[in-house]
């Protein structure tokens, strides 16, 4: 090779890596290309240098801040879109007509199958739970886009295989009963689908339309007090342009272009009255003389029924919204939040996306059906409930637990603790805590096999004793505490209490 | 710092080169020597203190080695090597191995009913595999009189903490750089020669390794439930091109970073893949690290002086201890004693041609070659051995999973596009070598080539760098 032709390139391979190294003096870089915030300039410290901690924190920055990356992330981009078809982002996946997905629900994981029908069980089991105790609940799942709009996935991934027929028995577990939770949304937005020729989802983005949104807040008015929605309460806004999250996410950030949606009865006025950014707690009240839902409802939620909001509050006296992503943010944490006010709420509301089912409600909120048993059985206790008290024992008897661990109080075998659903362990202590009390079936005394309670208090600890092998004889391992009395409890099934 | 990254590429090396070529030529060790270890400390922190303190032992040692022998003072030499050698391997030990030791005699102690030894986990200083055994070298070197001693302690901490090669390789003995240390030839063409090496590597790194990675990574995290046959098959051939093509990239980035500071580093690879035995594979494989234990392990010992009893033993020792320097884990053991096991039955039945005029069979050769190699590669890349075992039941058995795993699912079309093309690899001539046709070679094809890689490839590399950076929230919105 002729040495001019090396110096070309030398001189080429000079200009690739000076120029952004000259763009980064100038300031070039800092284009912000993407949903979170750029890395800021990492303050210095000689511990931070010596540990390492200074230069990654000045590594990020470099990265995030260098020139020419919205126009490098861009052409990255079409490169795969146009030589290989691909998504640039694996996350997103391309469909017909520019349509974009979420890969993780195109290609359903199929053994999540177990954990993603536990959190339908999840479900009624708190919408049993709430309903025993009175209170009126509202079951409101999103589905997934592709469910919708299965045409415009250009790939099926797994969906005939599994993704149809797991998303059938989580419908026909949720579903499948009159009795059963509601609302029913994939039915809803089905028909709706039918009868419309406008996208009830945005091409560009995972979200349902704000039109979908008000039919979502008027079949929650409307299964919660029916004749209550006011359909000219709801005035178009316009059409407004959105950026779609889904074609950010591939670097080539593009509009949709939706007609949006207010909600405003006559002679009601909202005032939001907290507004916790951006999570939540949201607190609406309604004021004006017309008719509303006079019982306080709590409204789990995420993004999809933010939108309804302000389309929701009109229609209740007092509201409180909570995003689940703000959940554990909730200033006491929100297993206590849920512990000290579940039970001042009479209308409770739970929203989620079809694909985050499993995470918002077992895997982010793993003690969410305790606090719930908790909350609602220290309000029934509290009035004085009769439960429907299926044995009782009293005191320590003296024996010592097999790890020698503490005195132990044994519950003699009972035949009817075999349905053990619903039904929890009461006991009254003169001092408890989480660590101090457990259950354990004798028979199998290892560690593993011992269970936590659900809740406990200064002087209570509740077992909830769905899935408690109690085949055994059961005994309760107190440690230090000293039980007064404990007590095998059923809630009262039946008609709701008000 | 990896050599593919942004600070690297538009922070670090444009400094360096400025503060190389723009500063006094006498000063250019030091200027070096300082880049290196703000090199080092970008990655490491304070552990820098730990490779500046075995290079000055090690410098020390080599000096004392040094007086020894002008004085005649052949005990003092011994016990100078000696110590040199004893001080590194105790450090490489302590820093690379304490931690698995504990971890064994703790599982010990625990299944036999016995105390825990208390211990708090060692970090692993980046690169000690590598510098320690350069470090080493030197005292050996002087010990046998390859080299005199560097007076200026400098230019020792320059050749140990040399960036280019310090994290990855190639593993440079004193006596092959000794004399560049003090005197070499740098200039505009010599620097645009290891540009084009640079960028070879690069591409080969971003637009190829990092690409064919994705495929390696779905396959060897699939659960047992849901890999088959054909997911590891694929899988092992793709970790087989990644772990070339990442490796050799780093070499060639390494050369060519060399070169433009005036260097020339050994080579690492020289078509591994196209072996004709496994023997072969060794002698193309990671290259530097087979020529250092061959002149400070292998030799030592005895080589193949001792008949062929001790011939093998030492063979298999040889691998052991190459399986043990790649990492403190059951599975690198396994992998060191694999290999031993081979070569010596290699040798042992005559079946280790290193040239293809000596073979028959060529075609079957390699394909047996490059088989028993990814099996090797199996227990490289698992994650414990366990792992490695239920991948080799699929890939030997082929199971009926119940969850299949879709080959849309493993990678993008374009991992797929890449991953065929890098298969090349197997298939093109013993003697084809792309760095050097790219650098040397004439004609069309070559030039057409230069274009491809340099030109086009490294602009595609540094849009990849550059957009990689990308990185949206994907929660962020629900």
């Amino acid at each position: 090779m002729r040495c001019e032709q090396r110096h070309f390139y030398g001189i080429y391979f000079l200009l690739l890596i000076g120029t952004p190294a000259l763009g980064f003096l100038l300031g070039w870089g800092g284009d912000q290309i993407e949903n979170r915030r750029l890395v800021e300039f990492p303050v210095f410290s000689w511990r931070g240098l010596l540990n390492s901690d200074y230069l990654q924190a000045l590594n990020r920055y470099l990265t995030d801040h260098v020139p020419f990356r919205a126009e490098a992330v861009a052409l990255d981009a079409r490169c795969d879109l146009l030589l290989f078809k691909d998504s640039p982002n694996p996350k997103v996946e391309i469909g017909r007509d520019g349509w974009l997905f979420l890969s993780e629900t195109v290609f359903t994981p199929p053994w999540t199958r177990d954990v993603r029908l536990e959190a339908a069980r999840r479900v009624l089991k708190i919408q049993r739970i709430v309903e025993q105790a009175g209170r009126t609940f509202v079951f409101l799942p999103a589905p997934n886009k592709e469910a919708l709009y299965p045409e415009k996935l250009l790939r099926l991934g797994r969906r005939e295989e599994f993704g149809e027929p797991l998303r059938r028995e989580i419908r026909d577990l949720l579903f499948g009963t009159p009795d059963r939770a509601r609302i029913d949304m994939w039915t809803i937005l089905e028909e709706a689908k039918k009868a419309s020729a406008h996208y009830l989802y945005r091409p560009m983005d995972q979200h349902w339309t704000d039109g979908v949104s008000l039919l979502a807040a008027r079949e929650i008015i409307e299964t919660l007090r029916p004749g209550l929605w006011e359909e000219d309460a709801a005035k178009s806004a316009g059409t407004v342009r959105r950026e779609g999250a889904l074609s950010r996410m591939i670097g080539l950030p593009a509009n949709d272009v939706q007609e949006e949606f207010s909600v405003r009865r006559p002679g009601v006025q909202v005032a939001v009255v907290a507004d916790k950014v951006p999570h939540g707690p949201t607190v609406c009240e309604a004021l004006g003389e017309r008719p509303v839902i006079e019982e306080e409802a709590l409204v789990f939620h995420d993004s999809f029924l933010a939108q309804a909001k302000l389309k929701l509050a009109p229609y209740f006296r007092r509201s409180t919204f909570i995003h689940w992503r703000g959940f554990e943010t909730l200033p006491q944490g929100g297993s206590e939040y849920l512990r000290r006010y579940l039970a001042l709420f009479h209308v409770i509301v739970l929203q989620t996306f079809e694909a985050h089912m499993f995470h918002w409600l077992v895997e982010n909120t793993p003690g969410m059906v305790e606090d719930f048993v908790t909350a609602l059985l220290d309000d029934l206790g509290a009035r004085e409930v009769e439960f429907a008290l299926v044995g009782s024992w009293s005191g320590n008897d003296g024996a010592r637990a097999p790890d020698s661990r503490g005195p132990l109080c044994r519950i003699p075998p009972l035949a009817c603790l075999e349905a053990a659903a619903d039904r929890y362990l009461v006991v009254d202590l003169r001092a408890a805590s989480r660590d101090d009390v457990e259950l354990i079936p004798v028979a199998a005394p290892a560690p593993e096999r011992h269970h936590r309670p659900v809740q406990t208090g200064e002087s209570r600890v509740v077992f909830d004793l769905e899935g408690v092998d109690v085949r055994g004889v059961l005994a309760l391992l107190p440690g230090s505490a000293e039980v007064l009395r404990i007590r095998l409890v059923e809630l009262p099934h039946g008609q709701p209490r008000k | 710092m990896v050599f593919s990254s942004i600070p690297f590429l538009f922070v670090f090396l444009p400094v360096v080169l400025l503060a190389y070529y723009g500063g006094p030529r006498r000063l250019r060790n030091l200027v070096l020597a300082l880049a290196s270890l703000v090199f080092y400390v970008w990655g490491s922190g304070a552990l820098v203190s730990l490779l500046l303190i075995s290079a000055l032992a090690n410098y020390f040692a080599g000096g004392l080695v040094a007086r020894a022998r002008k004085d005649g003072r052949v005990g003092l030499m011994k016990l100078g090597v000696g110590v040199s050698v004893a001080a590194n391997v105790a450090l490489l030990g302590f820093f690379k191995y304490a931690n698995f030791v504990v971890a064994q005699l703790n599982a010990l102690g625990e299944h036999l009913g016995l105390g825990q030894i208390a211990w708090e986990s060692v970090t692993l200083p980046i690169g000690i595999s590598f510098y320690t055994f350069q470090a080493m070298s030197y005292a050996v070197d002087v010990y046998r009189g390859r080299v005199e001693h560097l007076k200026n302690p400098v230019n020792f901490i320059l050749f140990v903490a040399l960036f280019p090669q310090l994290i990855v390789g190639p593993i440079v003995r004193f006596h092959e750089i000794s004399d560049q240390i003090l005197e070499r030839e740098t200039g505009f063409d010599r620097f645009c020669s290891g540009v084009m090496r640079f960028c070879h590597g690069l591409v080969k790194k971003v637009v190829i390794a990092d690409t064919v990675a994705v495929l390696a990574n779905s396959a060897f995290a699939l659960p047992a439930d849901r890999l088959n046959g054909l997911a590891a098959w694929l899988g092992i051939v793709a970790f087989t091109v990644q772990l070339y093509f990442d490796f050799s990239a780093y070499s060639d980035m390494a050369v060519g970073l060399g070169r433009m500071f005036g260097f020339t580093f050994p080579e690492n690879f020289n078509r591994p893949y196209s072996a004709i035995s496994v023997t072969d594979f060794w002698r193309r494989w990671h290259m530097t690290l087979g020529a250092w234990f061959k002149d400070y392990l292998f030799i030592p010992m005895g080589g193949s002086q001792g008949g062929p009893a001790r011939t093998y033993f030492n063979l298999w020792t040889v691998f052991f201890v190459c399986g043990l320097w790649h990492g403190a884990e059951w599975r690198f053991l396994v992998f060191g004693c694999y290999f031993g096991v081979v070569l010596v039955l290699e040798r042992a039945l005559g079946q280790r041609p290193l040239k293809a005029a000596e073979a028959r069979f060529l075609p079957l050769r390699r394909l047996v070659t490059i088989l028993l190699v990814m099996n090797s590669f199996v227990l490289f890349r698992a994650d414990s051995l366990t792992h490695a075992w239920y991948f080799f039941q699929s890939m030997y058995s082929f199971p009926a999973v119940p969850y299949p795993v879709l080959l849309a699912e493993l990678g993008s079309k374009h991992a797929f596009c890449m991953f065929l093309l890098s298969c090349a690899v197997f298939f093109l001539p013993q003697t084809w070598v792309g760095g050097l046709s790219i650098d040397r070679g004439k004609g069309l094809g070559p030039a057409l080539l230069r274009v491809a890689v340099v030109l086009l490839g490294t602009f595609y590399a540094t849009v990849l760098v550059i957009g990689g950076s990308f990185a949206p929230f994907l929660y962020f919105q629900f």
